[in-house]
Protein backbone atom coordinates (compact mmCIF):
# COMPACT_ATOMS: atom_id res chain seq x y z
CA UNK A 1 0.00 0.00 0.00
CA UNK A 2 2.85 2.36 0.86
CA UNK A 3 5.94 1.42 -1.09
CA UNK A 4 9.41 2.92 -1.06
CA UNK A 5 11.70 2.17 -4.00
CA UNK A 6 15.47 2.66 -3.92
CA UNK A 7 15.30 5.65 -1.61
CA UNK A 8 18.35 7.76 -0.93
CA UNK A 9 17.96 9.88 2.16
CA UNK A 10 20.12 12.94 2.62
CA UNK A 11 20.37 16.11 4.65
CA UNK A 12 22.29 19.10 3.25
CA UNK A 13 25.92 18.04 2.94
CA UNK A 14 25.46 14.40 4.00
CA UNK A 15 23.99 11.22 2.56
CA UNK A 16 22.32 9.20 5.29
CA UNK A 17 21.09 6.10 3.60
CA UNK A 18 21.08 4.50 0.13
CA UNK A 19 19.09 1.80 -1.61
CA UNK A 20 16.21 1.62 0.84
CA UNK A 21 13.19 -0.31 -0.44
CA UNK A 22 10.15 -1.09 1.67
CA UNK A 23 6.66 -2.47 1.26
CA UNK A 24 4.32 -1.44 4.05
CA UNK A 25 1.14 -3.52 4.01
CA UNK A 26 -2.10 -3.32 5.99
CA UNK A 27 -1.87 -5.22 9.26
CA UNK A 28 1.88 -4.80 9.56
CA UNK A 29 3.48 -3.12 12.55
CA UNK A 30 6.98 -1.89 11.74
CA UNK A 31 9.66 -0.53 14.03
CA UNK A 32 12.49 1.60 12.67
CA UNK A 33 15.73 1.50 14.64
CA UNK A 34 18.94 3.38 14.13
CA UNK A 35 21.58 5.46 15.80
CA UNK A 36 21.16 9.23 16.23
CA UNK A 37 21.46 10.92 12.85
CA UNK A 38 20.89 7.70 10.88
CA UNK A 39 18.01 9.26 8.91
CA UNK A 40 14.97 7.95 10.75
CA UNK A 41 13.08 11.24 10.78
CA UNK A 42 14.15 12.02 7.19
CA UNK A 43 12.74 8.63 6.19
CA UNK A 44 9.44 9.40 7.89
CA UNK A 45 9.17 12.73 6.07
CA UNK A 46 9.91 11.04 2.75
CA UNK A 47 7.37 8.25 3.33
CA UNK A 48 4.66 10.75 4.28
CA UNK A 49 5.33 13.02 1.31
CA UNK A 50 6.30 15.96 3.55
CA UNK A 51 9.75 16.16 1.95
CA UNK A 52 11.04 14.59 -1.23
CA UNK A 53 13.82 11.99 -0.87
CA UNK A 54 17.17 12.77 -2.48
CA UNK A 55 16.54 9.91 -4.91
CA UNK A 56 14.03 7.11 -5.37
CA UNK A 57 10.27 7.12 -5.16
CA UNK A 58 7.48 6.61 -2.67
CA UNK A 59 4.19 5.18 -3.91
CA UNK A 60 0.86 5.42 -2.17
CA UNK A 61 -1.18 2.76 -3.91
CA UNK A 62 -0.66 3.36 -7.63
CA UNK A 63 0.39 7.02 -7.39
CA UNK A 64 3.53 8.83 -6.25
CA UNK A 65 2.86 10.01 -2.71
CA UNK A 66 3.56 13.66 -3.56
CA UNK A 67 1.08 13.56 -6.46
CA UNK A 68 -1.79 12.63 -4.15
CA UNK A 69 -4.15 15.54 -3.35
CA UNK A 70 -3.19 17.02 0.03
CA UNK A 71 -6.35 16.34 1.96
CA UNK A 72 -6.82 12.88 0.56
CA UNK A 73 -3.23 12.08 1.49
CA UNK A 74 -3.86 13.39 5.02
CA UNK A 75 -6.89 11.13 5.28
CA UNK A 76 -4.75 8.13 4.32
CA UNK A 77 -1.39 8.89 5.95
CA UNK A 78 -1.13 10.26 9.48
CA UNK A 79 2.18 11.44 10.89
CA UNK A 80 3.22 11.90 14.50
CA UNK A 81 5.98 14.50 14.23
CA UNK A 82 8.53 15.30 16.89
CA UNK A 83 7.06 18.75 17.52
CA UNK A 84 5.88 19.75 20.95
CA UNK A 85 2.78 21.98 20.86
CA UNK A 86 3.60 23.56 24.22
CA UNK A 87 2.60 27.01 23.01
CA UNK A 88 -0.81 25.82 21.76
CA UNK A 89 -3.60 28.26 22.65
CA UNK A 90 -6.40 25.87 23.53
CA UNK A 91 -7.49 22.84 25.49
CA UNK A 92 -6.50 19.23 24.89
CA UNK A 93 -9.85 18.60 23.20
CA UNK A 94 -9.44 21.61 20.89
CA UNK A 95 -6.01 20.32 19.92
CA UNK A 96 -7.30 16.83 19.14
CA UNK A 97 -10.15 18.27 17.06
CA UNK A 98 -7.54 19.89 14.78
CA UNK A 99 -6.64 16.33 13.80
CA UNK A 100 -10.03 16.20 12.05
CA UNK A 101 -8.95 18.94 9.62
CA UNK A 102 -8.54 16.67 6.58
CA UNK A 103 -12.11 15.42 7.09
CA UNK A 104 -13.59 18.90 7.21
CA UNK A 105 -14.48 21.22 4.37
CA UNK A 106 -13.66 24.91 3.95
CA UNK A 107 -16.74 26.62 5.26
CA UNK A 108 -18.42 23.92 7.30
CA UNK A 109 -18.49 24.36 11.00
CA UNK A 110 -17.32 21.74 13.40
CA UNK A 111 -19.53 18.68 13.16
CA UNK A 112 -20.63 16.73 16.16
CA UNK A 113 -19.00 13.66 14.68
CA UNK A 114 -15.65 15.46 14.70
CA UNK A 115 -15.97 16.24 18.39
CA UNK A 116 -17.18 12.71 19.11
CA UNK A 117 -14.16 11.29 17.27
CA UNK A 118 -11.87 13.57 19.26
CA UNK A 119 -13.41 12.50 22.56
CA UNK A 120 -13.12 8.82 21.64
CA UNK A 121 -9.48 9.36 20.73
CA UNK A 122 -8.80 11.01 24.09
CA UNK A 123 -10.38 8.01 25.82
CA UNK A 124 -8.11 5.65 23.87
CA UNK A 125 -5.07 7.35 25.39
CA UNK A 126 -6.75 7.73 28.81
CA UNK A 127 -6.76 11.51 28.64
CA UNK A 128 -10.53 12.08 28.65
CA UNK A 129 -10.37 13.73 32.09
CA UNK A 130 -7.98 16.36 30.74
CA UNK A 131 -10.19 17.23 27.74
CA UNK A 132 -10.90 20.76 28.95
CA UNK A 133 -7.51 21.54 30.44
CA UNK A 134 -5.24 23.94 28.50
CA UNK A 135 -2.70 21.87 26.60
CA UNK A 136 0.13 24.09 27.85
CA UNK A 137 -0.56 23.05 31.46
CA UNK A 138 -0.13 19.31 30.76
CA UNK A 139 3.12 17.45 31.42
CA UNK A 140 5.37 16.32 28.57
CA UNK A 141 4.05 12.76 28.75
CA UNK A 142 0.44 13.89 28.90
CA UNK A 143 0.96 16.14 25.87
CA UNK A 144 2.53 13.20 24.07
CA UNK A 145 -0.63 11.16 24.66
CA UNK A 146 -2.81 14.05 23.47
CA UNK A 147 -0.66 14.27 20.34
CA UNK A 148 -1.31 10.61 19.68
CA UNK A 149 -5.03 11.21 20.27
CA UNK A 150 -4.98 13.89 17.55
CA UNK A 151 -3.47 11.31 15.20
CA UNK A 152 -6.15 8.77 16.15
CA UNK A 153 -8.83 11.40 15.48
CA UNK A 154 -7.27 11.93 12.05
CA UNK A 155 -8.11 8.24 11.48
CA UNK A 156 -5.67 7.50 8.65
CA UNK A 157 -4.99 4.06 7.13
CA UNK A 158 -1.25 4.42 7.58
CA UNK A 159 0.32 5.59 10.84
CA UNK A 160 3.87 6.95 10.69
CA UNK A 161 5.17 7.80 14.15
CA UNK A 162 8.39 9.56 15.12
CA UNK A 163 9.40 8.45 18.62
CA UNK A 164 5.87 7.84 19.93
CA UNK A 165 7.24 6.70 23.31
CA UNK A 166 9.18 9.86 24.14
CA UNK A 167 8.31 11.39 27.54
CA UNK A 168 6.09 8.41 28.46
CA UNK A 169 6.41 6.49 31.71
CA UNK A 170 6.74 2.69 31.51
CA UNK A 171 3.06 1.91 31.97
CA UNK A 172 2.07 4.38 29.25
CA UNK A 173 4.85 3.13 26.97
CA UNK A 174 3.25 -0.29 27.30
CA UNK A 175 -0.22 1.12 26.64
CA UNK A 176 1.09 2.98 23.58
CA UNK A 177 2.78 -0.04 21.93
CA UNK A 178 -0.31 -2.14 22.65
CA UNK A 179 -2.43 0.53 20.99
CA UNK A 180 -0.14 0.51 17.93
CA UNK A 181 -0.37 -3.29 17.81
CA UNK A 182 -4.15 -3.04 18.10
CA UNK A 183 -4.26 -0.58 15.15
CA UNK A 184 -2.27 -3.03 13.04
CA UNK A 185 -4.54 -5.90 14.08
CA UNK A 186 -7.48 -3.81 12.83
CA UNK A 187 -5.86 -3.66 9.41
CA UNK A 188 -4.03 -0.36 9.68
CA UNK A 189 -0.40 0.02 8.66
CA UNK A 190 1.91 1.15 11.45
CA UNK A 191 5.53 2.28 11.27
CA UNK A 192 7.16 3.72 14.38
CA UNK A 193 10.63 5.11 14.90
CA UNK A 194 11.83 4.23 18.37
CA UNK A 195 14.79 3.59 20.62
CA UNK A 196 13.14 1.38 23.25
CA UNK A 197 14.49 -2.10 22.43
CA UNK A 198 12.55 -3.64 25.32
CA UNK A 199 9.32 -3.39 23.34
CA UNK A 200 10.34 -4.12 19.77
CA UNK A 201 10.62 -7.91 19.98
CA UNK A 202 7.17 -8.30 21.47
CA UNK A 203 4.78 -5.98 19.64
CA UNK A 204 6.33 -5.31 16.23
CA UNK A 205 6.20 -7.90 13.48
CA UNK A 206 8.59 -6.15 11.09
CA UNK A 207 11.75 -4.17 11.62
CA UNK A 208 13.86 -1.74 9.60
CA UNK A 209 17.41 -1.26 10.84
CA UNK A 210 19.27 1.74 9.44
CA UNK A 211 22.86 0.45 9.61
CA UNK A 212 25.75 2.73 8.67
CA UNK A 213 26.49 0.50 5.67
CA UNK A 214 22.91 0.20 4.45
CA UNK A 215 19.42 -0.63 5.60
CA UNK A 216 18.11 -4.06 6.59
CA UNK A 217 14.37 -4.68 6.51
CA UNK A 218 12.24 -7.74 7.09
CA UNK A 219 10.19 -9.80 9.52
CA UNK A 220 11.13 -9.02 13.11
CA UNK A 221 12.07 -12.57 14.05
CA UNK A 222 14.78 -12.57 11.37
CA UNK A 223 15.89 -8.94 11.43
CA UNK A 224 15.97 -8.40 15.16
CA UNK A 225 18.75 -10.35 16.85
CA UNK A 226 21.22 -9.47 19.55
CA UNK A 227 23.94 -9.53 16.88
CA UNK A 228 22.11 -7.20 14.50
CA UNK A 229 21.32 -4.74 17.27
CA UNK A 230 24.94 -4.89 18.47
CA UNK A 231 26.07 -3.99 14.98
CA UNK A 232 23.44 -1.24 14.75
CA UNK A 233 24.08 0.50 18.05
CA UNK A 234 27.78 -0.50 18.44
CA UNK A 235 26.82 -1.55 21.89
CA UNK A 236 26.90 -5.08 23.37
CA UNK A 237 23.36 -6.49 23.53
CA UNK A 238 21.73 -9.50 25.18
CA UNK A 239 18.55 -11.27 24.10
CA UNK A 240 16.26 -12.91 26.62
CA UNK A 241 13.33 -15.14 25.75
CA UNK A 242 10.56 -14.46 28.24
CA UNK A 243 7.04 -15.77 28.44
CA UNK A 244 5.88 -12.44 26.92
CA UNK A 245 8.24 -12.61 23.99
CA UNK A 246 11.81 -11.67 23.10
CA UNK A 247 13.44 -8.81 25.02
CA UNK A 248 16.67 -7.03 24.08
CA UNK A 249 18.71 -5.24 26.71
CA UNK A 250 22.10 -3.56 26.48
CA UNK A 251 24.96 -5.40 28.20
CA UNK A 252 26.59 -2.30 29.69
CA UNK B 1 -13.90 29.22 29.05
CA UNK B 2 -16.56 31.17 30.93
CA UNK B 3 -15.14 34.61 30.26
CA UNK B 4 -14.55 33.87 26.57
CA UNK B 5 -18.29 33.30 26.07
CA UNK B 6 -18.98 36.81 27.30
CA UNK B 7 -16.41 38.45 25.02
CA UNK B 8 -18.55 38.38 21.89
CA UNK B 9 -21.75 39.86 23.32
CA UNK B 10 -19.69 42.54 25.08
CA UNK B 11 -17.88 43.41 21.85
CA UNK B 12 -21.14 43.51 19.90
CA UNK B 13 -22.41 46.09 22.38
CA UNK B 14 -19.13 47.94 22.63
CA UNK B 15 -18.86 48.67 18.89
CA UNK B 16 -22.11 50.70 18.52
CA UNK B 17 -21.62 52.20 21.99
CA UNK B 18 -18.17 53.50 21.06
CA UNK B 19 -19.55 54.98 17.83
CA UNK B 20 -22.37 56.70 19.74
CA UNK B 21 -19.93 58.08 22.28
CA UNK B 22 -17.84 59.39 19.41
CA UNK B 23 -20.88 61.01 17.81
CA UNK B 24 -21.82 62.71 21.08
CA UNK B 25 -18.35 63.98 21.94
CA UNK B 26 -16.95 67.14 20.42
CA UNK B 27 -16.79 70.89 20.61
CA UNK B 28 -20.45 71.34 19.66
CA UNK B 29 -22.82 69.83 22.24
CA UNK B 30 -25.16 67.32 20.64
CA UNK B 31 -27.65 65.53 22.92
CA UNK B 32 -28.35 61.87 22.11
CA UNK B 33 -31.91 62.52 20.91
CA UNK B 34 -30.65 64.98 18.31
CA UNK B 35 -28.01 62.47 17.19
CA UNK B 36 -30.61 59.72 16.79
CA UNK B 37 -32.91 62.10 14.99
CA UNK B 38 -30.14 63.18 12.61
CA UNK B 39 -29.10 59.55 12.00
CA UNK B 40 -32.64 58.35 11.29
CA UNK B 41 -33.56 61.33 9.13
CA UNK B 42 -30.53 60.86 6.88
CA UNK B 43 -28.35 63.73 5.63
CA UNK B 44 -30.37 66.95 5.84
CA UNK B 45 -29.80 70.67 5.84
CA UNK B 46 -29.52 71.22 9.58
CA UNK B 47 -26.53 71.92 11.78
CA UNK B 48 -26.95 68.70 13.76
CA UNK B 49 -27.20 66.70 10.56
CA UNK B 50 -24.10 68.35 9.14
CA UNK B 51 -22.09 67.65 12.27
CA UNK B 52 -23.20 64.00 12.35
CA UNK B 53 -23.09 63.16 8.65
CA UNK B 54 -20.31 65.43 7.38
CA UNK B 55 -17.91 65.68 10.30
CA UNK B 56 -18.14 63.07 12.97
CA UNK B 57 -19.53 59.92 11.31
CA UNK B 58 -16.97 59.72 8.45
CA UNK B 59 -14.11 60.16 10.89
CA UNK B 60 -15.56 57.62 13.33
CA UNK B 61 -16.09 55.06 10.60
CA UNK B 62 -12.56 55.71 9.37
CA UNK B 63 -11.28 55.12 12.88
CA UNK B 64 -13.30 51.91 13.19
CA UNK B 65 -12.11 50.61 9.82
CA UNK B 66 -8.54 51.57 10.59
CA UNK B 67 -8.55 49.88 14.01
CA UNK B 68 -10.23 46.78 12.61
CA UNK B 69 -7.73 46.56 9.74
CA UNK B 70 -4.77 46.93 12.10
CA UNK B 71 -6.03 44.23 14.49
CA UNK B 72 -6.85 41.93 11.58
CA UNK B 73 -3.40 42.42 10.04
CA UNK B 74 -1.89 41.69 13.46
CA UNK B 75 -3.69 38.34 13.76
CA UNK B 76 -2.78 37.30 10.22
CA UNK B 77 0.90 38.21 10.59
CA UNK B 78 1.14 36.51 13.98
CA UNK B 79 0.06 33.26 12.30
CA UNK B 80 2.17 33.78 9.18
CA UNK B 81 5.39 34.58 11.03
CA UNK B 82 4.55 32.34 14.02
CA UNK B 83 5.74 35.18 16.16
CA UNK B 84 3.49 36.56 18.91
CA UNK B 85 5.15 39.97 18.62
CA UNK B 86 4.40 40.40 14.92
CA UNK B 87 2.37 43.55 14.21
CA UNK B 88 1.03 45.20 11.05
CA UNK B 89 4.11 47.31 10.43
CA UNK B 90 6.74 44.68 11.20
CA UNK B 91 7.39 43.95 7.52
CA UNK B 92 8.01 47.58 6.67
CA UNK B 93 4.64 48.34 5.04
CA UNK B 94 4.26 51.49 7.11
CA UNK B 95 7.81 52.57 6.27
CA UNK B 96 7.06 52.41 2.56
CA UNK B 97 3.80 54.25 3.12
CA UNK B 98 5.59 56.92 5.18
CA UNK B 99 8.15 57.54 2.47
CA UNK B 100 5.35 57.83 -0.12
CA UNK B 101 3.15 60.11 1.98
CA UNK B 102 5.97 62.36 3.17
CA UNK B 103 7.36 62.70 -0.33
CA UNK B 104 3.90 63.81 -1.50
CA UNK B 105 3.70 66.29 1.40
CA UNK B 106 7.17 67.64 0.67
CA UNK B 107 6.02 68.29 -2.88
CA UNK B 108 3.05 70.21 -1.50
CA UNK B 109 0.37 67.71 -2.51
CA UNK B 110 -3.18 67.75 -1.10
CA UNK B 111 -4.87 65.06 0.99
CA UNK B 112 -5.85 62.94 -2.00
CA UNK B 113 -2.33 62.77 -3.39
CA UNK B 114 -0.84 62.18 0.05
CA UNK B 115 -3.16 59.18 0.48
CA UNK B 116 -2.24 58.01 -2.99
CA UNK B 117 1.43 58.34 -2.08
CA UNK B 118 0.91 56.38 1.14
CA UNK B 119 -0.97 53.54 -0.53
CA UNK B 120 1.48 53.44 -3.44
CA UNK B 121 4.44 53.44 -1.07
CA UNK B 122 2.91 50.61 0.97
CA UNK B 123 2.27 48.47 -2.12
CA UNK B 124 5.74 49.20 -3.48
CA UNK B 125 7.30 48.09 -0.20
CA UNK B 126 5.26 44.86 -0.34
CA UNK B 127 6.47 44.19 -3.87
CA UNK B 128 10.06 44.90 -2.87
CA UNK B 129 9.77 42.58 0.13
CA UNK B 130 8.32 39.82 -2.05
CA UNK B 131 11.19 40.18 -4.51
CA UNK B 132 13.89 40.19 -1.83
CA UNK B 133 12.39 38.04 0.90
CA UNK B 134 10.94 35.14 -1.04
CA UNK B 135 13.92 33.63 -2.81
CA UNK B 136 13.31 30.84 -5.31
CA UNK B 137 9.59 30.73 -4.57
CA UNK B 138 10.30 29.27 -1.11
CA UNK B 139 8.41 30.76 1.82
CA UNK B 140 10.59 31.19 4.83
CA UNK B 141 9.03 33.14 7.68
CA UNK B 142 12.41 33.93 9.26
CA UNK B 143 13.86 35.30 6.06
CA UNK B 144 10.73 37.32 5.32
CA UNK B 145 10.80 38.78 8.82
CA UNK B 146 14.49 39.68 8.70
CA UNK B 147 14.17 41.25 5.26
CA UNK B 148 11.13 43.24 6.42
CA UNK B 149 12.93 44.52 9.49
CA UNK B 150 15.99 45.54 7.45
CA UNK B 151 13.79 47.32 4.89
CA UNK B 152 11.93 49.10 7.70
CA UNK B 153 15.25 50.43 9.01
CA UNK B 154 16.04 51.71 5.52
CA UNK B 155 12.68 53.49 5.27
CA UNK B 156 13.32 55.01 8.68
CA UNK B 157 16.52 56.55 7.35
CA UNK B 158 14.75 57.98 4.30
CA UNK B 159 12.00 59.43 6.53
CA UNK B 160 14.62 61.12 8.75
CA UNK B 161 16.25 62.54 5.66
CA UNK B 162 12.92 63.87 4.33
CA UNK B 163 12.10 65.43 7.70
CA UNK B 164 15.47 67.14 8.01
CA UNK B 165 15.27 68.55 4.47
CA UNK B 166 11.73 69.90 4.92
CA UNK B 167 11.17 73.57 5.86
CA UNK B 168 9.54 74.18 9.25
CA UNK B 169 5.99 75.02 8.16
CA UNK B 170 5.28 71.62 6.51
CA UNK B 171 7.03 69.71 9.28
CA UNK B 172 4.07 69.66 11.67
CA UNK B 173 1.78 67.85 9.22
CA UNK B 174 4.47 65.28 8.53
CA UNK B 175 5.13 64.59 12.20
CA UNK B 176 1.40 64.22 12.84
CA UNK B 177 1.10 61.83 9.92
CA UNK B 178 3.98 59.75 11.28
CA UNK B 179 2.43 59.61 14.74
CA UNK B 180 -0.90 58.48 13.36
CA UNK B 181 -3.64 60.99 12.77
CA UNK B 182 -7.22 60.53 11.66
CA UNK B 183 -8.11 64.22 11.26
CA UNK B 184 -7.77 64.00 7.48
CA UNK B 185 -9.73 60.76 7.17
CA UNK B 186 -12.92 61.53 5.30
CA UNK B 187 -13.70 58.62 3.01
CA UNK B 188 -14.12 55.51 5.11
CA UNK B 189 -15.99 53.38 2.57
CA UNK B 190 -12.94 51.99 0.76
CA UNK B 191 -11.26 51.01 4.03
CA UNK B 192 -14.50 49.47 5.35
CA UNK B 193 -14.89 47.51 2.13
CA UNK B 194 -11.35 46.14 2.38
CA UNK B 195 -11.94 45.30 6.05
CA UNK B 196 -15.07 43.26 5.30
CA UNK B 197 -13.54 41.51 2.29
CA UNK B 198 -10.37 40.50 4.14
CA UNK B 199 -12.30 39.39 7.21
CA UNK B 200 -14.50 37.21 5.03
CA UNK B 201 -11.54 35.66 3.21
CA UNK B 202 -9.64 35.02 6.44
CA UNK B 203 -12.66 33.49 8.18
CA UNK B 204 -13.12 31.18 5.23
CA UNK B 205 -9.67 29.77 5.99
CA UNK B 206 -10.00 29.97 9.79
CA UNK B 207 -9.64 26.21 10.23
CA UNK B 208 -6.47 26.19 8.14
CA UNK B 209 -5.10 29.09 10.21
CA UNK B 210 -5.67 27.09 13.40
CA UNK B 211 -3.64 24.24 11.93
CA UNK B 212 -0.93 26.48 10.45
CA UNK B 213 -0.38 27.98 13.91
CA UNK B 214 0.87 24.51 14.94
CA UNK B 215 3.76 24.75 12.50
CA UNK B 216 4.29 24.38 8.77
CA UNK B 217 5.21 20.70 8.77
CA UNK B 218 2.30 19.76 11.01
CA UNK B 219 -0.09 21.78 8.83
CA UNK B 220 1.28 20.08 5.73
CA UNK B 221 0.81 16.66 7.27
CA UNK B 222 -2.83 17.51 7.95
CA UNK B 223 -3.45 18.45 4.33
CA UNK B 224 -3.18 22.26 4.45
CA UNK B 225 -1.87 23.87 1.25
CA UNK B 226 0.80 25.65 3.26
CA UNK B 227 2.59 27.75 0.62
CA UNK B 228 -0.53 29.19 -1.07
CA UNK B 229 -2.02 29.90 2.35
CA UNK B 230 1.11 31.74 3.47
CA UNK B 231 1.17 33.75 0.26
CA UNK B 232 -2.48 34.67 0.72
CA UNK B 233 -1.91 35.64 4.35
CA UNK B 234 0.99 37.85 3.38
CA UNK B 235 -1.00 39.65 0.70
CA UNK B 236 -4.12 40.08 2.85
CA UNK B 237 -2.14 41.34 5.84
CA UNK B 238 -0.22 43.74 3.61
CA UNK B 239 -3.44 45.01 2.06
CA UNK B 240 -4.89 45.61 5.54
CA UNK B 241 -1.77 47.43 6.71
CA UNK B 242 -1.59 49.51 3.54
CA UNK B 243 -5.26 50.51 3.79
CA UNK B 244 -4.94 51.33 7.50
CA UNK B 245 -1.79 53.39 7.10
CA UNK B 246 -3.35 55.28 4.19
CA UNK B 247 -6.38 56.07 6.31
CA UNK B 248 -4.66 57.12 9.52
CA UNK B 249 -0.88 57.21 9.22
CA UNK B 250 1.23 54.94 11.41
CA UNK B 251 -1.01 54.19 14.38
CA UNK B 252 0.92 51.83 16.63
CA UNK B 253 0.06 49.11 19.12
CA UNK B 254 -3.52 48.37 18.00
CA UNK B 255 -2.41 45.43 15.84
CA UNK B 256 -0.19 44.11 18.60
CA UNK B 257 -2.25 44.43 21.76
CA UNK B 258 -5.78 43.72 20.51
CA UNK B 259 -5.15 40.09 19.43
CA UNK B 260 -3.07 39.45 22.55
CA UNK B 261 -5.66 40.92 24.83
CA UNK B 262 -8.39 38.73 23.29
CA UNK B 263 -6.23 35.62 23.56
CA UNK B 264 -5.70 36.41 27.22
CA UNK B 265 -9.48 36.55 27.63
CA UNK B 266 -9.68 33.06 26.15
CA UNK B 267 -10.70 33.89 22.57
CA UNK B 268 -8.43 31.46 20.80
CA UNK B 269 -9.74 29.64 17.72
CA UNK B 270 -9.23 31.80 14.64
CA UNK B 271 -12.86 31.83 13.54
CA UNK B 272 -13.72 33.80 16.68
CA UNK B 273 -10.39 35.57 17.08
CA UNK B 274 -10.62 37.20 13.63
CA UNK B 275 -14.10 38.66 14.14
CA UNK B 276 -13.44 39.62 17.75
CA UNK B 277 -10.22 41.38 16.74
CA UNK B 278 -12.01 43.47 14.14
CA UNK B 279 -14.72 44.52 16.62
CA UNK B 280 -12.27 45.17 19.47
CA UNK B 281 -9.67 46.94 17.30
CA UNK B 282 -12.32 49.12 15.68
CA UNK B 283 -13.98 50.07 18.96
CA UNK B 284 -10.62 50.71 20.62
CA UNK B 285 -9.49 53.11 17.92
CA UNK B 286 -12.87 54.89 17.87
CA UNK B 287 -12.58 55.53 21.60
CA UNK B 288 -8.91 56.50 21.35
CA UNK B 289 -9.63 58.93 18.51
CA UNK B 290 -12.57 60.42 20.39
CA UNK B 291 -10.22 61.03 23.32
CA UNK B 292 -7.65 62.49 20.95
CA UNK B 293 -10.25 64.94 19.64
CA UNK B 294 -11.59 65.99 23.01
CA UNK B 295 -9.10 65.83 25.90
CA UNK B 296 -7.09 68.86 24.80
CA UNK B 297 -9.82 70.55 22.69
CA UNK B 298 -9.68 72.67 20.65
CA UNK B 299 -6.19 71.24 20.16
CA UNK B 300 -6.33 67.78 18.49
CA UNK B 301 -3.81 65.15 19.56
CA UNK B 302 -2.44 62.56 17.14
CA UNK B 303 -4.33 59.35 17.90
CA UNK B 304 -1.19 57.26 17.42
CA UNK B 305 0.35 58.91 20.46
CA UNK B 306 -2.73 57.99 22.50
CA UNK B 307 -2.83 54.36 21.38
CA UNK B 308 0.84 54.07 22.29
CA UNK B 309 0.24 55.71 25.68
CA UNK B 310 -2.59 53.24 26.33
CA UNK B 311 -0.80 50.35 24.63
CA UNK B 312 2.58 50.43 26.33
CA UNK B 313 1.32 49.88 29.90
CA UNK B 314 -1.23 47.31 28.69
CA UNK B 315 1.43 45.33 26.88
CA UNK B 316 3.83 45.49 29.82
CA UNK B 317 1.04 44.25 32.06
CA UNK B 318 0.26 41.37 29.68
CA UNK B 319 3.93 40.38 29.51
CA UNK B 320 4.34 40.37 33.27
CA UNK B 321 1.14 38.30 33.58
CA UNK B 322 2.54 35.82 31.13
CA UNK B 323 5.83 35.64 32.99
CA UNK B 324 3.92 34.96 36.19
CA UNK B 325 1.80 32.28 34.50
CA UNK B 326 4.91 30.65 33.04
CA UNK B 327 6.96 30.92 36.22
Amino acid sequence: MLRAEHLTLAVPGRTLCRGLSLDLLPGQCWCVLGRNGAGKTTLLHALSGLAAPAAGAVWLGDHPVDACPRRERARRIGVLLQDDPQAFWGTALEYVILGRYPHRHGLTRLHQEDEAAARTALEQVEMQDAAHRPLSTLSGGERQRVRLAALLAQAPDIYLLDEPLQHLDLAHQGAMVKLLRHLADQGKTVLAVLHETAWVGRYFDHALLLHDDGPAAGPADQTLTAASLERLYRCPMAEAATEWGRVFIPRV
Amino acid sequence: MQSSRLVFPVLLLLAPASLLAGLAAGSADLPLDQIFHALLAGPADTLASDIVWQLRLPRLLSAFACGGLLALAGVLLQVLLRNPLAEPYILGVSGGASVGALTAMALGAGVGLVNFGAFGGALASVALLLALGVGGGQWNAQRLLLTGVVLAAGYGAVVSLLLSLTPGDSLRGMVFWLMGDLSRAEHPLAALGILIAVLGAARWQAGALDVLALGELKAKSLGVAVEPLQGGLFLLASLCAAAAVTEGGTIGFVGLIVPHFLRLLGVAGHRRLLSASVLAGGSFLVLADTLARTVAAPQQLPVGALTALLGVPTLLFLLSERRRAAG
